[in-house]
């Protein structure tokens, strides 16, 4: 069996939660995440594609709102988005360290 | 402030309720986000980066402290504690959840609030003058026209869908506080040899990528014919504004290309066939102004000997009146500029407790009324000058005396990429940094007046083209960098600043703008406004500066 083609960058795919408006992730189980550290990572044209179809079923199920790609490199075992952009996205507004997000889930 | 009849009542309960049917449409999968996308945006309902936004209307920028309590209300209940005021003279909600925006607009429709118009491709937020009614300046009080353009323009099924977005701004006054030179139409309330009050009308300003300073559509329109003249107007540009093109379809780019006699007399052409038919503005306006309460002004003595004493005594509540108290009209009274640009803080924000105890001031200071600058503050416009001492001392206690008005430290800034979608780089953050350099308060005397406007983006939310020191944040290879702008001017001399050269770094720009002062206060004469000196030097010195290390 030939091997999945291989992607130059790693990916994961994001969206906004269609109730909260606040960003997720798809995750390995299917379903979405807040923390970056739950994205399943895409490093090949088939995980890909099944982030795709997870991300359709998503919007199709009232889920998420518009789901993307973005290009993440790997820091400490945890992705990082590489453009500027999407950082802030990811850890919300560098000015308000109030509500910047952690990458796992807090444990209380 | 203006009454609201029960019409208006129940066009915004109506409105509250219509999109509160959309959302449970939305959730429930009966509309698809393209569907809805156009509908939350009619509502001013955006998505941005982090959270639902919405922006609510603040027609002329005229709060009363029943509304600016519900504000404070709303920052608590549905979003994270604060609110930001923007340079239309809106307040916009960053951290919203989609199914509790219906429930917030009941909220709001409760003190006559909405969020209708704030976006899309229709007549936006009719804006003014923050000083009207209050200032000695003015010939007449803006508001009532204004209003009577915020109640045609509401939901007119002609102008709903225009080619692109329209800005209206208006004074009534010859010193231009409200920008109406780089909106889609200027109103300016003037009167005729003869003393009949009229409008003078600018057309095709605008910021934005292709940034124009307006020009005379009419030198004088009697007052009694304005409606049926804009309508005129709306009718050509909704007519020939270009819709092939988004960056392309804003009413300047029609009368640049159409050239303005050409305009104008597609315009009159229009005017002359539906002046008859059109809205009638007199008894219309009349109207308006008679639901304009006058305020109960008391009669006060001409010298306030409590203010003298104390500005003589304490030098930084001298230092305050000096920078953010203005003249009134009436004796004894005085506007005070309520900064929301501590040092260090964000432009325009105020949190829910401010945004109460402002309120509270409003009624015990200013016959409850406060105003929404475009510089993203806030005034309190009728306050007894014996009052000042208190206001100030309240104002310090809660984060909202800095004596900055105007001041370099007092920088207009959009929301930037920390928060909008549309952004190509941060614009806080220099904001922030900027103030900080500039915090000490005897060099913020010594430099004086200066307008320091940032936008992240091309589509200039924060004014940067005619902010006297603009900065533009761009994104290059995924690295913000910073254009500088210099030599704009929003007051009745506006000008579009000159892009000075290549942008700086994120951890330049802010020394550039350093550079660009020092030389200033080389070059000026004594008492010299940096808007004089660049006027007298041109770009040259300032652009040698900037460049010095090349």
């Amino acid at each position: 069996m030939d091997k999945p083609e291989r992607l130059s960058t790693a990916k994961i795919l994001t969206a906004n939660d269609l109730h909260s408006g606040g960003v997720v992730f798809a995750t390995a189980h299917g379903d979405w995440s807040p923390f970056i550290s739950q994205a399943l990572l895409s490093d090949d044209a088939v995980t890909n594609e099944r982030l795709e179809t997870c991300g359709q079923h998503a919007v199709e199920r009232q889920l998420v709102v518009e789901p993307f790609f973005i290009d993440v490199s790997i820091e400490n075992g945890l992705p990082r988005a590489i453009r500027f952009r999407e950082q802030l996205r990811v850890n919300g507004p560098s000015v308000q360290t109030a509500f910047s997000k952690p990458a796992f889930r807090e444990v209380a | 402030m203006y009454s609201y009849d029960t019409f208006d009542k129940q066009l915004v309960d109506n409105r509250a309720s219509q999109f509160r049917s959309q959302v449970v449409r939305r959730i429930s999968g009966a509309l698809n986000e393209d569907e809805f996308r156009p509908l939350r945006l009619m509502n001013g309902l955006y998505l941005e980066m982090h959270a639902y936004m919405l922006r609510i209307a603040i027609p002329y920028g005229g709060l009363s402290a029943p509304q600016m309590h519900m504000l404070g209300d709303i920052a608590d209940k549905y979003d994270r504690g604060y609110g930001h005021f923007t340079t239309r003279q809106n307040i916009q909600f960053n951290w919203l959840e989609l199914d509790r925006v219906p429930e917030l607009l009941v909220d709001l429709a409760k003190v006559n609030m909405h969020a209708i118009q704030s976006s899309g491709n229709c007549i936006r937020n009719v804006t003014a003058d923050p000083y009207a009614g209050a200032t000695a300046d003015e010939i007449a009080d803006p508001r009532p026209t204004a209003e009577l353009l915020r109640q045609w323009s509401s939901l007119h099924p002609e102008f709903a869908f225009l080619p692109r977005k329209f800005k209206i701004a208006v004074t009534g006054s010859s010193n231009d506080r409200a920008a109406i030179r780089v909106h889609d139409i200027g109103l300016q309330l003037v009167e005729d040899e003869a003393g009949s009050p009229g409008y003078k009308i600018f057309v095709g300003g605008g910021l934005g990528r292709t940034p124009m300073v307006g020009v005379v559509l009419c030198p004088f329109l009697p007052r009694d014919q304005l409606l049926a003249y804009l309508e005129a107007t709306l009718r050509v540009y909704n007519l020939y504004g270009r819709r092939d093109n988004k960056y392309k379809a804003r009413i300047k780019i029609l009368t640049h290309e159409l050239g303005i006699e050409n305009f104008r007399n597609q315009v009159e052409a229009e005017f002359q066939s539906i002046k008859t038919t059109a809205p009638a503005t007199g008894p219309w306006l009349s109207k308006i102004e008679d639901n304009f309460a006058v305020p109960p002004f008391e009669e006060l003595p001409a010298v306030c000997k409590a203010l003298d004493t104390l500005t003589t005594s304490n030098s930084a509540f001298a230092r305050w009146v000096e920078t953010n108290v203005c003249e009134h009209k009436v004796q004894g009274y005085a506007i005070a500029n309520v900064s929301l640009k501590p040092i260090g803080g964000i432009a325009g924000d105020a949190t829910s407790e401010q945004m109460h105890k402002l309120a509270h001031l409003a009624d015990r200071f200013s016959l409850s009324e406060i105003r929404v600058t475009k510089n993203q503050n806030l005034v309190l416009p009728h306050v007894r000058q014996s009052d000042l001492g208190d206001l100030w001392h309240a104002l310090q206690f809660d984060g909202l005396g800095e004596a900055n008005s105007g001041m370099i430290s007092d920088v207009v800034s959009c929301p930037g990429m920390d928060y909008c979608s549309l952004a190509t780089a941060r614009s806080i953050p220099i904001s922030q940094q900027i103030a900080r350099r500039f915090a000490d308060p005897e060099l913020q005397q010594k430099i004086g007046p200066v307008a320091i406007k940032i936008s992240g983006c091309i589509n200039a939310c924060g004014h940067h083209h005619i902010g006297q020191i603009g900065i533009l944040g761009l994104e290059k290879n995924g690295e913000e960098y910073y254009q500088i702008v210099l030599g704009g001017d929003d007051g009745e001399a506006a000008a579009i600043g000159k892009v000075s050269g290549r942008g700086f770094s994120k951890d330049d720009v802010v020394d550039a703008v350093e550079r660009v002062i020092d030389t200033f206060l080389k070059l000026r004469t004594t008492g010299e406004l940096f808007a004089d000196a660049y006027r007298r030097f041109g770009t040259g010195p300032f652009k040698e500066a900037l460049y010095e290390t090349d």
